[in-house]
C-alpha cells in the first residue's frame, strides 16, 4: 500500500511550498521516482490496481444508461400529421418558388419539415457558388394558409458556426430539420474546418419555437479520426422509446452509409448519441429511411460507384441492423433520392431517372414495402440543366410536398396529393397543366 | 467553457517545443528562468492572432479530444525538460507509443480492411468503455508500468465528460497519438536496420 508516514509531513507542508511538497508526496506514492527510475514497486501497483477497479465500479454503478440495443417500435407514420381533410379526392397540384430569384447565385439541398402548427418550414443552403465561404443555412416559412413563402432567412453562416463553436469554419453546408417529441425542432447541419466535404462534421441546433430563432450549435463527435466526414441529407425515423435515427453518411476514404441514433433529453437537447456505421455497404451514401409495418425499415440509396444504380436494403429490427443490399430496379446518376410512406401505405419516391445527369427529376410509387417500383410523373426534364436533391414531406392537410434543387438557383416547391398522384399523367406537360 | 484537456495538451506541447528547440542551441545555458519565460512565450504564441486565428482555436478546430495517453506523455516530456528527472521511465514511454500505433492502427484502419466491424460504436457503450479502460489500466499497472495511472486518469475523464467527445476511444487513443506512435516505430525500424546490415569498419 501507499506508505503513508513519510507523506504525512509533506501533506503538512504543503500549505507553504505546494509544489516541493506535491512532489514528494508523489515520490513516495510511487508515481514520481528521481533518476534511475524502477519500475512500479509492488505495493504501490497493488494499491493503484485496487483504486483503479474501485473507481471503475463506482463509474459504472453511475454511469447514466445504456442504448446499446435496437430502437423499439418505429413510428411508420409522422406522428404530427393529423387526418386528412375532405378535399382529398380532389386532384390538387400547385408549385411555386422558396427564394427568389437572385437571392443567391447558388442554391442547393433543400429540405422541408411539416410543423405542427401547421406552417411549412424549408431550409437549405445558398451562397456564391457550393462550398464558397459566404454560404449560409436559409430557413423560409409557408404559413398555415399563406399563398407565398416568407423571405429567406439567414439560421447559421460561416461567422456564427464560427463563434457558437468555437473554432475555425471554413463553410457551411447541407441541413436538415426535423421535430422531436417534445415538439422543439432541431437543426443537424454541416461545417467543414479543412479540406473538401469529405473534412466535415455534424453540428446540432434546437429551436424552441418553431425555426423563428435557434439555440447555440452543438458540436457532434461521430468518427474516430478527427471527427471527420460525417454528413447528413435526408430525414429520420422516431423509435417509440424516444430515439431518433437520423440517416447519415460517411465520404473520407471509404464512402458508406450510417445511422446517427439521438437521444432526446427529458428537458430537450441532445441527452446521448451514438452512431452505427455500415461499412458494408461501400460506395453508397446519403441514405433514406422509410418506416414500414412490423419493426421493418426500408433504406434506399444514391450510388457513387460505376453501376449508378439506386440500392435498397431492409431492416427487420427498427434500423438497427440491415440486409445485404439489393437493387430497386431504378437508375442513379450519384444524386440524392427521397422517399415518403403515404397514409395508405404505399412509398412515394423522387429520382433522377437516369444513370448519368441530372436533367430530369421523376417519381415512383411501390406498393409491396419498396421491392418493386413503377415510375411516374416526370415532373422537370431539361437538356444540361439540373434538377435534383428532392425531398418529399406530408403536411397536415395531407398534401404531399416536394422541394428541389432547380437548376442549382432556387429552391422549387410542388404541392399536390393523393388524387393528383393517382391520377396523372407521366409526362411534365400532364404535371404542370393541372 | 474552456476545454480541460485539450488546453493542458496544448500548452505542454508548445511549451515543450519551445524549449527543445532552445536547448538545441547549445551557446544559451538552460536555466528555470529561460524556461519560465519560454513558458510565458508559450501563452503568447497561442493567443496571438496569425491571419484571422490564434494558434489556440486553429488547432483546436482539427484537434479538439487529445486523449488521456496523449496529455500524459507530453506532459512528462515537458517535465523531463523543466526539471531534469522522468516521470516515465524509457520502456514506460515505448509502451505508450507502442499503444498508440497498435490501438490506433486497429480502430482507425480496421473498417478499411474488414468493413463488418465496427469497433468505435462500441465506444459508446458507458459499460463496455469503463471496463475496458480499467482492464488496460490494471494490465500496465500490473506490469509496472506508470502508464496505468493515465487509463486510471482516462476512466475518471471519460464519466466527468471532460472532453467533447462521449466516446470511450477518444478518451485512450487519437490520431497524433498514432500517428507518433506509427512515426517513432518506423523510425526505430529504420534506424535498427541501418545498424543492423552497416558494414564492419576495415
Amino acid at each position: 500500500m501507499i506508505p503513508l508516514r513519510p507523506i504525512l509531513p509533506h501533506l503538512r507542508g504543503s500549505l507553504k511550498s505546494p509544489l516541493p511538497s506535491l512532489m514528494a508526496i508523489a515520490h513516495h506514492a510511487g508515481v514520481l521516482c528521481k533518476p534511475p527510475l524502477h519500475r512500479l514497486p509492488v505495493r504501490s501497483r497493488v494499491a493503484w490496481i485496487v483504486l483503479t477497479v474501485l473507481t471503475a465500479a463506482w463509474v459504472a454503478d453511475r454511469s447514466r444508461h445504456d442504448d446499446a440495443v435496437a430502437p423499439e417500435n418505429i413510428a411508420a407514420v409522422d406522428p404530427f400529421v393529423p387526418e386528412v381533410g375532405v378535399a382529398a379526392s380532389i386532384p390538387y397540384f400547385a408549385q411555386s418558388y422558396i427564394n427568389p430569384p437572385g437571392h443567391t447565385a447558388s442554391s442547393h439541398c433543400s429540405v422541408l419539415c411539416a410543423l405542427p402548427s401547421g406552417d411549412l418550414l424549408a431550409v437549405w443552403y445558398g451562397g456564391s457558388r457550393e462550398g464558397a465561404a459566404d454560404v449560409a443555412v436559409y430557413t423560409s416559412r409557408l404559413k398555415k394558409g399563406a399563398p407565398t413563402w416568407t423571405p429567406p432567412v439567414v439560421a447559421v453562416d460561416r461567422v456564427m458556426a464560427q463563434n457558437e463553436l468555437d473554432r475555425y469554419i471554413k463553410k457551411v453546408g447541407n441541413a436538415v430539420i426535423f421535430p422531436d417529441r417534445l415538439g422543439k425542432l432541431w437543426m443537424v447541419y454541416v461545417t467543414v474546418s479543412v479540406g473538401g466535404w469529405s473534412g466535415c462534421s455534424l453540428n446540432l441546433k434546437i429551436s424552441d419555437d418553431d425555426g423563428h430563432t435557434w439555440g447555440k450549435s452543438r458540436r457532434l463527435t461521430l468518427n474516430p479520426f478527427l471527427n471527420l466526414s460525417s454528413l447528413v441529407r435526408n430525414k429520420p425515423i422516431y423509435a417509440s422509446d424516444g430515439r431518433i435515427g437520423l440517416p447519415v453518411y460517411h465520404e473520407m476514404a471509404v464512402k458508406y452509409p450510417q445511422i446517427l441514433w439521438l437521444t432526446p433529453g427529458a428537458n430537450g437537447g441532445v441527452q446521448d448519441y451514438r452512431m452505427r456505421s455500415l461499412p458494408e455497404k461501400p460506395g453508397l451514401i446519403q441514405p433514406t429511411l422509410v418506416a414500414l409495418d412490423d419493426d421493418r425499415v426500408l433504406m434506399m440509396m444514391r450510388d457513387v460507384g460505376a453501376q449508378r444504380k439506386l440500392r435498397t436494403a431492409f431492416s427487420n429490427d427498427n434500423g438497427w441492423t440491415w440486409s445485404a443490399t439489393g437493387e430497386s430496379g431504378l437508375p442513379n446518376p450519384d444524386s440524392a433520392v427521397d422517399a415518403l410512406r403515404l397514409r395508405d401505405g404505399r412509398i412515394l419516391l423522387a429520382y433522377n431517372d437516369a444513370a448519368r445527369g441530372r436533367e430530369n427529376l421523376r417519381l415512383a410509387i411501390s406498393s409491396d414495402d419498396g421491392v418493386t417500383w413503377t415510375p411516374g410523373a416526370t415532373l422537370e426534364r431539361a437538356d444540361n440543366l439540373e434538377f435534383s436533391y428532392p425531398y418529399l414531406a406530408e403536411d397536415s392537410y395531407g398534401r404531399i410536398h416536394l422541394t428541389y434543387t432547380w437548376q442549382r438557383k432556387r429552391i422549387k416547391h410542388l404541392e399536390f396529393n393523393l388524387a393528383w398522384l393517382d391520377g396523372n399523367a407521366r409526362s411534365i406537360d400532364a404535371a404542370v397543366s393541372q | 467553457m474552456i476545454p480541460f484537456f485539450y488546453s493542458i495538451f496544448i500548452v505542454a506541447a508548445v511549451w515543450l517545443g519551445a524549449v527543445a528547440i532552445v536547448d538545441r542551441f547549445k551557446s544559451i545555458p538552460s536555466t528555470p528562468l529561460l524556461h519560465a519565460g519560454l513558458g510565458l512565450a508559450t501563452f503568447f504564441i497561442l493567443l496571438v492572432p496569425i491571419g484571422d486565428f490564434p494558434l489556440w482555436k486553429a488547432s483546436f478546430s482539427l484537434y479538439p479530444n487529445p486523449s488521456l495517453l496523449t496529455v500524459g506523455l507530453v506532459v512528462a516530456a515537458l517535465w523531463r525538460r523543466l526539471f531534469g528527472f522522468a516521470l516515465l521511465r524509457a520502456t514506460e514511454r515505448r509502451a505508450g507509443w507502442i499503444f498508440g500505433a497498435v490501438v490506433g492502427s486497429v480502430l482507425y484502419l480496421h473498417q478499411m480492411i474488414y468493413g463488418r466491424i465496427d469497433l468505435y460504436f462500441w465506444g459508446w457503450n458507458r459499460d463496455a468503455a469503463i471496463w475496458c479502460m480499467a482492464a488496460i489500466g490494471v494490465a500496465f499497472l500490473a506490469a509496472g508500468n506508470r502508464l496505468g495511472v493515465l487509463f486510471l486518469g482516462a476512466l475518471i475523464a471519460y464519466s466527468c465528460d471532460t472532453l467533447e467527445s462521449a466516446n470511450g476511444w477518444d478518451y485512450l487513443i487519437d490520431p497524433v497519438l498514432w500517428l507518433a506512435g506509427l512515426g517513432i516505430f518506423f523510425f526505430r525500424t529504420t534506424f535498427w536496420i541501418f545498424a543492423r546490415f552497416r558494414p564492419a569498419a576495415a
